[in-house]
C-alpha cells in the first residue's frame, strides 16, 4: 500500500529537521568533547597564556611579578652562557639517543616479528625494561657504568679495553645517558612491532612473485609501510628527548662541570631551585619553539619519505 | 522501566556538566589567593586583629624529628592553652623551600619557619618579607648573650634582629679507633688548639692508614675530605671576603686573590688523585657499597663530617670510632671550618603575630631547646646548654667526655657558612664555582687553573644577583 504524503508539509518541514538534526549533532558533540575541552582551555591554555605572560617578568613567586618585557629573552641569548651549555647537551643527546634507539627498536621488533616458538616470552622480555622507569632504573645504571667495577667496564676488561670513566667524565657523561637510552627501547618496539603485523602479506607474496629476495621486501614494502610509524617514533622520540630530565637530576645533577646540564634541569634549577619563575617561563617557550620547528622540520621532510597508503598526506 | 531516549540523555547530561562547572567556579575559596605586593608593617603592634588565631608552623619532617618537635609544641599548647599550633610538616631542603614560598604566595605564610636548606631567613629578608623580631625582644627582655655569638650576627639583617638560632652543626673529624689501633698509630687528639694537629700530620697518618691489595686499595686512610666550596677554607681562606657573612650578601669574588684557597682546593683533590689514600666519587660508591654512609663501611679510617652523622654512627657495633678536631692548617694559620646553624624566623603579615612570636620566643628556650634539638641530635643553640647535651650523649654514645666536649667546642672554633646565610651564594655556587671545583676533582685541571678561569663568571653573576638583590 502506498502513502501519499500532502507534498506542501514534507517539502516545508525537511530543511527544518536537517537544521534540529544538525543542532543535535553539533550539541551532542560539544557535550562530549566538553571535558577534554575543559581541561584543555583550564590546564593546558590557561598554563601557557599564563607562563607567557610570567616570561615577561621578573617573577619569584613569593613577591607579585615585575614586568620587564623581553629582558628575559634578551638575558637568554646574549649574557646566559648555561643556556647554550643545556641546549648543547640535549641536543647533542637527542642526536645520540633518537637514532639509536630508533634503529635497535626496529631491529628488534623485525626479530619479535618472526613466527618462531616462544616469541611471546622474548617480547615480553624486551617490553619490561620500559615497564620499570625512574629512580631503580638511575640506580641501576650508575652500578653499571662504575667505572671501576661497573658491568660495562668489567666486560671491556675482559676483551682488554680500558673503558672510559662514563658518569665521572666531561667528555663521556652525555654517551653514557645516550647508552643508557636503549634501556627505553620497550615502548617505539610495540609500536614497530604493531605496525609490521598489519603489513599486508599479499603485498610480500606480490613482492616474491616479482622477484623480490629478502633485502628488496624490506627495501621496497616493510620500509615504505612502516614510514608513518617511523616518523612517528621520531618525533615521539624528539620530544622526549628534549624534555630528559629524571636521569640526569638523579645520577649527576648536571655534572661533572655543568657537563650533563640537560635543558630540562636547568629550566628546573632556575624554576624550583633558584624560583626564577618568571626566566624559567622564558626558558619554558624557547623549549616549546625548538620542539616546534624541529618537529614542523621533520613533518616537512616527511613528504619525500613517509608513504600512506590512503594517498598523500601534506 | 522505560529505555532512557537520547534527547533525554543529552538533556540530563548537559544539566549534570552545567550543575558541575557552576558548582566548581561558585566554590572557589572566599579569601583568593594574594601576592604581597607591599611589605607589611614592622612593628609588633600592626599585629592584626586575629590575635588568638591558630599559629601555623612550618617544621620539617623525616629521620623521626617530628616526635621532636611535636613534644615541644605539645608542652607550648599546654602552657598556652589559648594558643593553638598548626603544625605543618614537610620534607627538608628544596620541598620545604617550595611549601614556604607557596605559603606566602597564597597569602597564608606559616608564623614560623626555619628552612633547614641552602637558603636562609635572608632571602626573605632581602624581598621585605622577614618580621624584625628587635622590639619583641626588646619588649620581653629576651637574653640574647647565650647564643653563639658568631650566629648572632648572622641573625641580623641590615641592623634588624630577623631570626634567632635553633641549632648548631659544628664539623668534625670521625675515625676508627680500631683501624688506628690494627696500624699502631695511637688516637688523636681532643685538644682544638693543639698546633701539631694540621694537614701535614693528616696526610701523613692517612697515608699510613690506606692499604692496597696489588693495585686494589682495600681501606682509604681518608674519605674525601670537603670537595665543595669548604675545600677552599681547610688552609684558612675563604672564597668570599669576610664582611659577606654580616651583610649576608656576596659582593665580591676572593678565591682568585687568596692563594690559600687554591692551595687548600688542591690539597683535598691530591687526597684522591695524587696521593690516592681517599677514595674517587666512583670508587666511593663501591666501598659504601650497601653501608648508610662511607664512614659506617668500616674501610675509611678517618672522615670530616657534621654532627648529624652521630645518630647513624651510634649504630655502628663493628669497630669502635672516636672524635677530633678538624686539622689545622699547615705553618701555624688559623683553622678555618664551618658550623651548619639552622634559625627561627617570622614572615611579615602572619595573621597571629603575637601567638607566633610567642611560640618562636619558646623553640629557642631552654626548656624548648632540651627537646629540639637537644634530645633529636644536634647541639643547641644556647651555649650554657652544652653540658646538657655532653649528658644526652653520653648515654647514648660510647665516647669520652673529652669526645664529646670537642663537639661540645666546635662552634667556638667554626663560623656560619655562606649557603644559608647569604642570599646570592647559592645560584653562584651551583652555577659557577660547584662546576669549577668539579674540573679539580676529576683532574682535569689544577685547582688555580680551574679558580682563574671561572672568576670572571663569577664576578658576573655576583654584579647580577647583587643587582636583583637591590632591585
Amino acid at each position: 500500500m502506498s502513502v501519499t504524503l500532502p507534498p506542501r508539509t514534507a517539502e516545508h518541514s525537511r530543511p527544518r529537521r536537517r537544521n534540529r538534526l544538525l543542532m543535535r549533532e553539533y550539541l551532542a558533540f560539544y557535550l562530549f568533547a566538553s571535558p577534554w575541552l575543559i581541561g584543555l582551555v583550564f590546564f593546558t591554555i590557561g598554563p601557557m597564556v599564563s607562563s607567557l605572560f610570567l616570561s615577561m617578568t621578573d617573577y619569584a613567586v613569593i613577591v607579585a611579578p615585575k614586568w620587564i618585557g623581553f629582558d628575559n629573552y634578551v638575558h637568554m641569548f646574549t649574557d646566559d652562557d648555561l643556556v647554550w651549555q643545556s641546549l648543547k647537551v640535549t641536543l647533542s643527546y637527542s642526536l645520540g639517543a633518537v637514532p639509536l634507539t630508533l634503529i635497535i627498536s626496529f631491529i628488534v621488533a623485525l626479530l619479535m616479528n618472526q613466527r618462531i616458538r616462544g616469541v611471546k616470552i622474548f617480547r615480553t622480555i624486551y617490553y619490561l625494561p620500559a615497564v620499570i622507569s625512574g629512580v631503580p632504573v638511575a640506580l641501576l645504571w650508575m652500578w653499571i657504568l662504575n667505572p671501576d667495577f661497573g658491568m660495562l667496564n668489567n666486560a671491556l676488561r675482559g676483551i682488554g679495553i680500558e673503558g672510559p670513566k662514563w658518569l665521572f667524565s666531561t667528555t663521556w657523561v652525555v654517551p653514557s645517558f645516550v647508552l643508557m637510552s636503549i634501556w627505553g627501547i620497550g615502548v617505539p618496539m610495540v609500536t614497530f612491532l604493531a605496525g609490521l603485523q598489519g603489513i599486508p602479506v599479499h603485498l610480500y607474496e606480490a613482492a616474491e612473485i616479482d622477484g623480490a629476495g629478502m633485502w628488496s621486501k624490506f627495501r621496497h614494502v616493510t620500509m615504505p609501510m612502516m614510514s608513518p610509524i617511523i616518523l612517528f617514533n621520531i618525533i615521539a622520540g624528539l620530544i622526549d628527548s628534549f624534555q630528559t630530565f629524571t636521569p640526569a637530576f638523579l645520577m649527576t645533577n648536571g655534572g661533572p662541570a655543568n657537563a650533563s646540564l640537560f635543558y630540562g634541569l636547568y629550566l628546573y634549577n632556575n624554576a624550583f631551585k633558584w624560583f626564577k619563575m618568571g626566566y624559567a617561563s622564558a626558558l619554558a617557550w624557547l623549549m616549546f619553539a625548538i620542539i616546534l620547528i624541529l618537529t614542523g622540520l621533520v613533518f616537512r621532510s616527511s613528504i619525500r619519505w613517509v608513504y600512506y597508503e590512503g594517498g598523500i598526506r601534506r | 522501566m522505560a529505555p532512557i531516549s537520547r534527547r533525554l540523555f543529552i538533556k540530563s547530561g548537559a544539566t549534570l556538566v552545567g550543575a558541575g562547572v557552576l558548582a566548581a567556579c561558585s566554590a572557589a575559596p572566599s579569601a583568593p589567593a594574594s601576592q604581597p605586593t607591599a611589605a607589611p608593617a614592622d612593628a609588633p603592634t600592626a599585629a592584626p586583629a586575629a590575635a588568638g588565631a591558630p599559629v601555623p608552623a612550618l617544621l620539617r619532617s623525616g629521620d623521626g624529628e617530628e616526635n621532636f618537635f611535636n613534644q615541644a609544641i605539645d608542652l607550648f599548647e599546654k602552657q598556652n592553652p589559648n594558643t593553638k599550633i598548626n603544625r605543618v610538616f614537610v620534607p627538608g631542603g628544596a620541598d620545604y623551600n617550595t611549601k614556604l614560598d607557596l605559603m606566602i604566595a597564597a597569602g597564608d605564610p606559616p608564623a614560623i619557619y626555619a628552612p633547614f636548606s641552602d637558603r636562609g631567613y635572608r632571602y626573605y629578608a632581602s624581598k621585605g618579607l622577614s618580621q624584625p623580631l628587635d622590639e619583641f625582644v626588646a619588649r620581653d627582655k629576651v637574653d640574647l648573650t647565650d647564643f653563639l655569638p658568631d650566629s648572632m650576627k648572622g641573625c641580623r639583617w641590615q641592623g634588624k634582629l630577623s631570626a634567632l638560632p635553633l641549632d648548631l652543626w659544628p664539623h668534625v673529624l670521625f675515625y676508627n679507633k680500631t683501624l688506628f689501633k690494627e696500624a699502631g698509630v695511637p688516637n688523636l687528639t681532643t685538644d682544638w688548639n693543639d698546633a701539631s694537629w694540621n694537614t701535614d700530620a693528616y696526610l701523613e697518618l692517612a697515608r699510613k692508614l690506606t692499604k692496597k691489595t696489588g693495585e686494589q686499595v682495600t681501606q682509604y686512610g681518608s674519605d674525601a675530605y670537603f670537595n665543595y666550596w669548604a675545600s677552599g677554607w681547610i688552609f684558612g681562606g675563604d672564597f668570599l671576603p669576610a664582611d659577606t657573612y654580616e651583610t649576608g650578601i656576596v659582593s665580591e669574588f676572593a678565591g682568585d686573590t687568596d692563594p690559600r684557597v687554591a692551595a687548600s682546593v688542591q690539597w683535598a683533590a691530591d687526597l684522591m688523585l695524587k696521593e690516592k689514600v681517599a677514595p674517587t666519587p666512583a670508587q666511593a660508591q663501591q666501598v659504601q657499597a650497601g653501608a648508610p654512609s662511607l664512614f659506617m663501611s668500616g674501610k675509611v679510617a678517618m672522615s670530616i663530617g657534621n654532627i648529624g652523622s652521630l645518630s647513624n654512627f651510634s649504630k655502628i657495633d663493628a669497630f669502635e670510632w672516636g672524635v677530633a678536631p678538624p686539622p689545622n692548617p699547615p705553618a701555624g694559620e688559623k683553622r678555618h671550618m664551618h658550623v651548619w646553624i639552622d634559625f627561627w624566623s617570622m614572615i611579615k603579615g602572619v595573621k597571629n603575630l603575637d601567638g607566633a612570636w610567642a611560640l618562636l620566643k619558646f623553640m629557642v628556650s631552654p626548656e624548648a631547646q632540651q627537646i629540639y634539638p637537644m634530645a633529636y641530635g644536634p647541639l643547641s643553640s644556647r651555649l650554657s646548654l652544652g653540658q646538657d647535651w655532653l649528658k644526652i650523649q653520653k648515654s647514648r654514645l660510647k665516647l669520652s667526655d673529652a669526645e664529646i666536649n670537642v663537639m661540645v667546642d666546635g662552634p667556638k672554633y667554626e663560623q656560619i657558612d655562606p649557603e644559608n646565610w647569604t642570599v646570592n651564594f647559592s645560584p653562584i655556587n651551583s652555577q659557577a664555582l660547584q662546576p669549577a671545583l668539579d674540573k679539580v676533582w676529576l683532574g682535569d685541571m689544577s685547582a688555580a687553573d680551574a679558580i682563574k678561569e671561572a672568576a670572571p663568571n663569577i664576578r658576573k653573576l655576583i654584579k647580577e644577583t647583587k643587582a636583583a638583590i637591590s632591585g
